[in-house]
C-alpha cells in the first residue's frame, strides 16, 4: 500500500488557528486578572493595556478568519450543521466507550463542530460586550440594554469561564485521540495509506 | 440669565461650589425680570423613604425656600406644604384643571403595584383613599413633563429589591409615556434642581437610553474618580477605610454613570470613595439587586430562590470539567485506547481523510444493493446460456433433418 500526503489544514487556517489560540489565551488571562487583580502583583494599567491591544487583534483576526471560511465556502466543515445531529449518537457512543472503533467523520467530528460553533457565537458576544465596556461613555446612549453595564460584565465573565474550561477539553481530546491531526495543524498535512 | 451652553459647561465641570448656589441667584433674577415662566410643580411620593426630599433639603445656600418660592411654583408636596388634608388636595386638583399640560410632575418612590396598589395610599379625595398608582396615572396624563426622582421612582430601586412582595416598579414601566429619570439613592440636589432648571429654561435635556440627563449621568464614576491613580497602579484597599482604590471591595464606579467625584455631596464636602467606601452604583437601573453584594465585584446570581456567587459557580464549573476530563482519561487508559492512539501517534493510518465516507448502515445498504444486482445479473446470464443452448440444439436438429433429406436425394 502506498502513502499519500493529504493537505488538511491550508496555511491561512494554520495561521488563524495559532493566532486565535495566542490571543484568546492572553485575553482570558488578562481578563481574569482584571476581574480579580490579586494573583500577581502587576500595575493594572499595564494588564488593561495588553488586554485592549489583544482585543483589537482578536477582532481583526476573527473578522478575517470568518471571511476566509465564508469565501472558501468551507464553513460547513467547521460549523455544526443540521445534518450533524444524526451523527452525534455514534460519536457519543465512542466517547463514552460504548463502541470501540473510532467513527470516521472526515475533517472534524460533530462534537468538535459544536464546540467551534459555540466559540464562534461566544466570540461575537464578547466582541460586542468588550466594545461596550471599551466605549463605555458612548454605548449607554445607543440602546437601553447597553446601559446595564454590570450585567454585561457578568456576561463577559461567564464567557471567559466558558473559554477557560472548554479550551483544555479541546486540547485534551485533540492530543489523546489523534496526534496526527494535531501535527496537521502545524505542517498542514496528514500522511495516510492510499485508500 | 445663563445661556444653555454656559449652563451645560457649568454642569459638566461639576463646579467646586454647589450647582444650586450658582444657579439660583441667576434664576431668581430671571424670574423677577419675567424672563422665565415659573412652572407649576407637583411632587408626589409613592413607595419610598423620603430620602430624595431630604436630599433636596440639603442645599445650604441658597435655601430650599428660595427654590420653592422664587424658582418653581410648588403646588403640592406632602412634606413641605403648609396646607393640609382637603385644602392640599384642592390645590393639587386646581393645578391639574388650570395648568393642564403645563405642570411638571415629580415622583419620588416606587410604584406599588401588588393588590391594585393598596399597600400605598397617598391621599384622600372626596372621602375615599387614593393609591399611589392611581394618582400617578391620573397626574401623569395631564403633565407636561414627568420626572421620576431617585432610584425607586426611576427603576424600582431598593423598594423593588428581591423578593419585592409589594410588586414595586419604576414609573416608566407603569405609565408608558416619556420620562426624564433623575436616579440616585438619594438623588443629588444638584441633579434634581439642575434638571428642573433645564426643563424650565431650555426644555428637555439630552437623555441617554435610560432617560437620564447626560449632563449629570454621561460619564462613569470611575472615569473621574479621585482615587483613579491607585487603580491604575494596582494599589487596592483590602478593608474599608484604607486610602486607596476600592475596586477589590466591590466598587461599582466602573459600571455606574454619575458625576459624584466632581460634584461631591453635602455641599461639596465629600463623596463615598473619598470616605474610603466603595461606590454602590445607586444611579444604575440594575441597582440594588444587580449591584449586590455591594462589597463583591460581581452580583450574585439568583435562580428560583437559590443564590450563587459568580466566582463560586465558575470554580464549580471548572472542577466539574476537570473531573469529567479525569474520568475520560481513566476510561482512555483502562480501555487501552490512549496507548494505541499515542503509540501510533502521527504514523500513517488507514485513510483518515477520504473523499466520501459512509456510515455503516449506508454501506450495508449499498453492499446489499450490489449483491442484489449481482444476483440479477447471474440469473440473466443463466437465462441467456439456457437460451443459447436451446438455440444450438435447434440448429443441430435442423442440420440433422436437412442432412437426412439431402442423403435421400443423392441416393
Ligand atoms: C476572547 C475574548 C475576550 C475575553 C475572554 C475577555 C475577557 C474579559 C474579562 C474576564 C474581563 C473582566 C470583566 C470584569 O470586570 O469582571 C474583561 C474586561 C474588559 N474587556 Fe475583555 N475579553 C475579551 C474580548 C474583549 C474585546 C474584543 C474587547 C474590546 C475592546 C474587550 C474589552 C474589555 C474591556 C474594556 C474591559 C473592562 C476593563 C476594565 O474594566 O478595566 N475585551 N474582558
Ligand atoms: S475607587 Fe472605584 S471608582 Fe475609584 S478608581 Fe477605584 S474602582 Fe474606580
Amino acid at each position: 500500500m502506498s502513502l499519500e500526503k493529504k493537505l488538511v489544514q491550508p496555511l491561512p487556517v494554520r495561521i488563524f488557528h495559532w493566532l486565535t489560540a495566542t490571543i484568546v489565551f492572553t485575553l482570558v488571562l488578562t481578563g481574569l486578572y482584571i476581574n480579580n487583580p490579586t494573583f500577581l502583583d502587576l500595575p493594572l494599567w499595564w494588564v488593561r493595556k495588553v488586554h485592549f491591544y489583544f482585543s483589537f487583534l482578536f477582532i481583526a483576526n476573527f473578522t478575517l478568519y470568518t471571511y476566509y471560511y465564508a469565501i472558501t465556502r468551507k464553513y460547513p466543515e467547521v460549523l455544526f450543521m443540521p445534518g450533524d445531529i444524526k451523527k452525534m449518537p455514534r460519536l457519543l457512543a465512542f466517547e463514552f466507550f460504548l463502541e470501540n472503533t473510532q467513527p470516521n467523520f472526515g475533517r472534524y467530528n460533530p462534537g468538535q463542530k459544536l464546540l467551534f460553533t459555540a466559540w464562534f457565537l461566544l466570540a461575537l458576544v464578547l466582541i460586542c460586550d468588550g466594545l461596550v465596556l471599551y466605549f463605555i461613555n458612548l454605548a449607554q446612549n445607543i440602546f437601553y440594554p447597553l446601559a446595564l453595564v454590570n450585567t454585561l460584565r457578568m456576561i463577559i465573565y461567564f464567557g471567559t469561564v466558558f473559554f477557560a474550561i472548554s479550551i483544555p477539553v479541546h486540547i485534551y481530546l485533540a492530543v489523546t485521540s489523534d496526534p496526527a491531526k494535531v501535527q496537521a495543524m502545524v505542517t498542514g498535512y496528514i500522511e495516510q495509506n492510499k485508500p | 440669565m445663563l445661556t444653555r451652553r454656559e449652563f451645560l459647561k457649568l454642569c459638566a465641570a461639576g463646579a467646586s461650589v454647589s450647582l444650586v448656589s450658582v444657579l439660583l441667584p441667576d434664576l431668581a433674577l430671571a424670574a423677577k425680570s419675567g424672563a422665565i415662566d415659573k412652572l407649576p410643580v407637583i411632587w408626589i411620593e409613592l413607595g419610598s423613604c423620603t430620602g430624595d426630599s431630604i436630599s433636596l433639603a440639603n442645599t445650604m445656600d441658597p435655601s430650599q425656600k428660595k427654590l420653592f418660592s422664587e424658582i418653581i411654583d410648588l403646588r403640592y408636596h406632602w412634606l413641605h406644604m403648609a396646607a393640609q388634608d382637603g385644602q392640599s388636595v384642592k390645590a393639587l386638583e386646581d393645578t391639574v384643571q388650570r395648568d393642564k399640560n403645563r405642570y411638571i410632575l415629580v415622583i419620588e418612590g416606587s410604584v406599588v403595584t401588588a393588590d391594585q396598589g393598596k399597600y400605598n395610599y397617598i391621599l384622600q379625595k372626596n372621602g375615599s383613599l387614593k393609591t399611589g398608582i392611581d394618582m400617578l396615572k391620573y397626574l401623569a396624563e395631564h403633565a407636561r413633563w414627568v420626572m421620576p426622582v431617585g432610584s425607586c421612582a426611576t427603576w424600582g430601586g431598593p423598594a423593588a429589591a428581591y423578593p419585592n412582595p409589594a410588586g414595586c416598579k419604576g414609573v416608566a414601566e407603569v405609565i408608558h409615556r416619556p420620562v426624564i429619570n433623575v436616579p440616585g439613592c438619594p438623588a443629588h440636589p444638584d441633579w434634581t434642581v439642575g434638571t428642573l432648571y433645564h426643563l424650565i429654561n431650555y426644555g428637555e435635556p439630552e437623555l441617554d437610553s435610560a432617560y437620564r440627563p447626560k449632563i449629570f449621568f454621561g460619564r462613569t464614576v470611575h472615569d473621574r474618580c479621585t482615587r483613579r491613580q491607585y487603580f491604575e497602579n494596582g494599589i487596592f484597599a483590602r478593608n474599608p477605610g484604607e486610602e486607596s482604590c476600592m475596586y477589590l471591595l466591590g466598587c461599582k464606579g466602573p459600571v455606574t454613570y454619575a458625576d459624584c467625584p466632581v460634584r461631591q455631596w453635602n455641599d461639596h464636602v465629600n463623596w463615598p470613595v473619598e470616605a474610603s467606601s466603595p461606590c454602590i452604583g445607586c444611579t444604575s437601573p440594575e441597582f440594588p439587586d444587580g449591584m449586590m453584594p455591594y462589597f463583591k465585584h460581581l452580583p450574585d446570581i439568583r435562580l428560583h430562590g437559590a443564590t450563587a456567587a459568580p466566582d463560586r459557580l465558575a470554580k464549580a464549573l471548572g472542577i466539574g470539567t476537570a473531573v469529567g476530563l479525569g474520568t475520560h482519561l481513566a476510561g482512555n487508559i483502562f480501555t487501552g485506547r490512549i496507548g494505541k492512539n499515542l503509540i501510533s501517534g502521527t504514523k500513517p493510518k488507514a485513510s483518515i481523510v477520504t473523499k466520501k465516507t459512509y456510515p455503516a448502515k449506508e454501506l450495508e445498504d449499498k453492499v446489499d444493493a450490489l449483491l442484489e444486482k449481482f444476483d440479477n445479473l447471474e440469473q440473466e446470464l443463466t437465462h441467456a446460456r439456457q437460451k443459447s443452448r436451446n438455440k444450438k440444439g435447434l440448429i443441430a436438429k435442423a442440420k440433422q433433418l436437412l442432412g437426412k433429406d439431402s442423403g435421400e436425394e443423392t441416393d
